[in-house]
């Protein structure tokens, strides 16, 4: 009979933990953010999202370790892909140039953003990290033509808990029939505020991020920052 | 051969805040040469599943004592098993009035007898073991769903998500289980193995026993962890007092893992070693469509 661990040294230091003798497991989080630049949004409105765009990466980088969770992708569209991003971290992430033109393809954008969202999450489950569900931003002043058969699949997947999809539609005219078809759409009358936007995301992302796995959170109400929830 | 039994289990903050009980339950199981630990996490959302989780702790512990051998060379079959547990489950939800639905939790079980393992996994949190070396490996990993915060339940037909493994002990000297509020600080995600500091828990237990192993636990989950997780915390440690000369010398470092290894990689490798490490009473062809995707 021996004792097993009595070869072993055994150090008093070896029961006090530090920072290093944990693991540091923290969740990936993509974003992708879609814009719609077509003509319609020319002048104020696609200046102030370019603008709020840059002042969010900026906000983002100062939520504490954000950088280690956040995978941040811009699309911008008009009637084709304008800039087709990459995922990076908010710290080299940058806002495309934005200049208004041309007509608008939604259902382009969209399809393209579902698939960025499922292949980044293959490329984490390849690396072995964990991560929350992918969210989208698509903000528009809500003329985007035939959208029936992307919209009914970033419902499904909302309903079955693989997505967070979140439509902003700016002006006081803008026409959201058809970003209604996404599910809930927040509204932004006046577009001096799409800046509030992009300060709700950004709080909303800090809250998600400072989550612990399994943990129920509050995201912060659109109504407090000027955004109306259309059903 | 003998073993030692210490364990921990704490309401984590975010509960204590929110009024709710711990919803984490271990249990340890003693009888003649048989040693059991289990430990379980109650599902969030269900309003009763503390209580699942302390009555399926202890429903498994003794359906497996009882059923040792049978379970061991197969003639009880996984489905057979989980019908068995379920069906307890179920007469103690209807005895206490409630709906068996609402006792759904996690379940992480191993169980010793001489020198021949069984081990249950359900959902997440991981099982892990120190060899002879005092290196820490993974046994099963979290079984969690496509995202991170979502896991599987005792309840929720789980017979496709009860991972079922036989083995012998060969060099092991002690085994883990932690639910995800601890695992979290000590499994790693990227790699899928556990921190080297998870060792010093069958370490302590090893070296001062029992009731000096439990204040340790304790003061390690107040200090340390409950800063890192509003999630309630538990760990269960079974240590193996002292090793049999013959088991000593020749055994790889890395033979439990491995055999594991080659259970979860099945679906690439087809490779499959009944004799030494196998899923009970489980057919190839269940094991690829069911198991292991």
């Amino acid at each position: 009979m021996s004792e097993v661990i009595d070869a072993q040294v055994i150090d008093t230091n070896d029961y006090v933990f530090g920072e290093q003798d944990f693991a540091s497991n923290v969740d990936r989080v993509p974003i992708i953010i879609a814009l719609d630049i077509s003509y319609s949004m020319k002048n104020k409105p696609i200046l102030q999202l370019s603008t709020a765009a840059a002042n969010f990466l900026e906000e983002v980088k100062n939520i504490s370790d954000t950088s280690k969770y956040m995978d941040i992708c811009f699309i911008t569209y008009n009637d084709e892909i304008v800039h087709d991003g990459e995922f990076a971290s908010v710290r080299e992430c940058k806002v495309p140039n934005l200049v208004a033109s041309g007509g608008t393809n939604t259902s382009k954008a969209i399809r393209l953003a579902l698939d960025k969202a499922e292949n980044i999450k293959s490329y984490y489950k390849k690396e072995g990290y964990g991560y929350k569900q992918p969210w989208i931003v698509h903000i528009s002043d809500g003329y985007g033509g035939e959208v029936e058969e992307v919209a009914k699949e970033v419902r499904t997947l909302q309903e079955n808990d693989k997505l967070t999809f979140f439509s902003i539609g700016i002006g006081s005219s803008a026409p959201l029939t058809d970003m209604k078809k996404f599910g809930h759409v927040f509204k932004l009358e006046d577009t001096n505020h799409i800046s509030k936007a992009f300060e709700w995301l950004s709080q909303s992302l800090a809250v998600i991020g400072n989550s612990r796995t399994g943990q129920k959170v509050n995201i912060p109400a659109p109504e407090q920052l000027y955004l109306q929830v259309i059903a | 051969m003998d073993w030692s039994i210490a364990g921990a289990s704490i309401q984590g903050i975010s509960h204590v805040k929110h009024d709710i009980v711990c919803q984490d339950a271990i249990a340890s199981h003693r009888k003649d040469t048989f040693y059991g630990i289990a430990l379980s996490d109650g599902a969030g959302s269900l309003k009763y599943s503390d209580i699942g989780a302390q009555l399926i702790t202890k429903i498994s512990l003794r359906y497996v004592e009882h059923n040792y051998d049978a379970i061991y060379d197969g003639t009880i079959n996984q489905s057979e098993m989980v019908d068995k547990i379920e069906n307890y489950l179920m007469k103690k939800a209807l005895k206490l009035k409630i709906k068996f639905e609402e006792l759904g939790s996690t379940l992480q079980l191993v169980c010793i007898k001489d020198d021949k393992l069984i081990f249950i996994h359900i959902g997440d949190g991981v099982i892990s073991y120190v060899n002879k070396s005092g290196l820490v490996e993974v046994l099963s990993h979290p079984m969690n769903g496509e995202f991170s915060n979502q896991t599987f339940f005792t309840t929720t037909k789980y017979e496709n998500r009860l991972r079922l493994g036989i083995g012998e002990i060969k060099d092991a000297q002690s085994f883990i289980l932690m639910s995800d509020g601890m695992s979290d600080s000590f499994y790693i995600n990227k790699i899928k193995q556990m921190h080297k500091s998870t060792s010093r828990f069958a370490k302590f237990l090893h070296i001062h026993g029992v009731q000096e192993a439990k204040k340790f636990y304790l003061s390690v989950i107040k200090e340390y962890i409950m800063n890192r997780t509003g999630d309630d915390i538990s760990l269960i440690v079974i240590d193996r007092n002292k090793v049999h000369s013959n088991e000593i010398v020749t055994k790889s470092t890395n033979e439990v893992s491995q055999q594991v290894d080659k259970i979860v990689n099945f679906k690439d490798n087809r490779i499959i070693k009944r004799i030494v490490f196998y899923i009970l009473g489980v057919k190839n062809e269940w094991i690829k469509k069911r198991m292991l995707h």
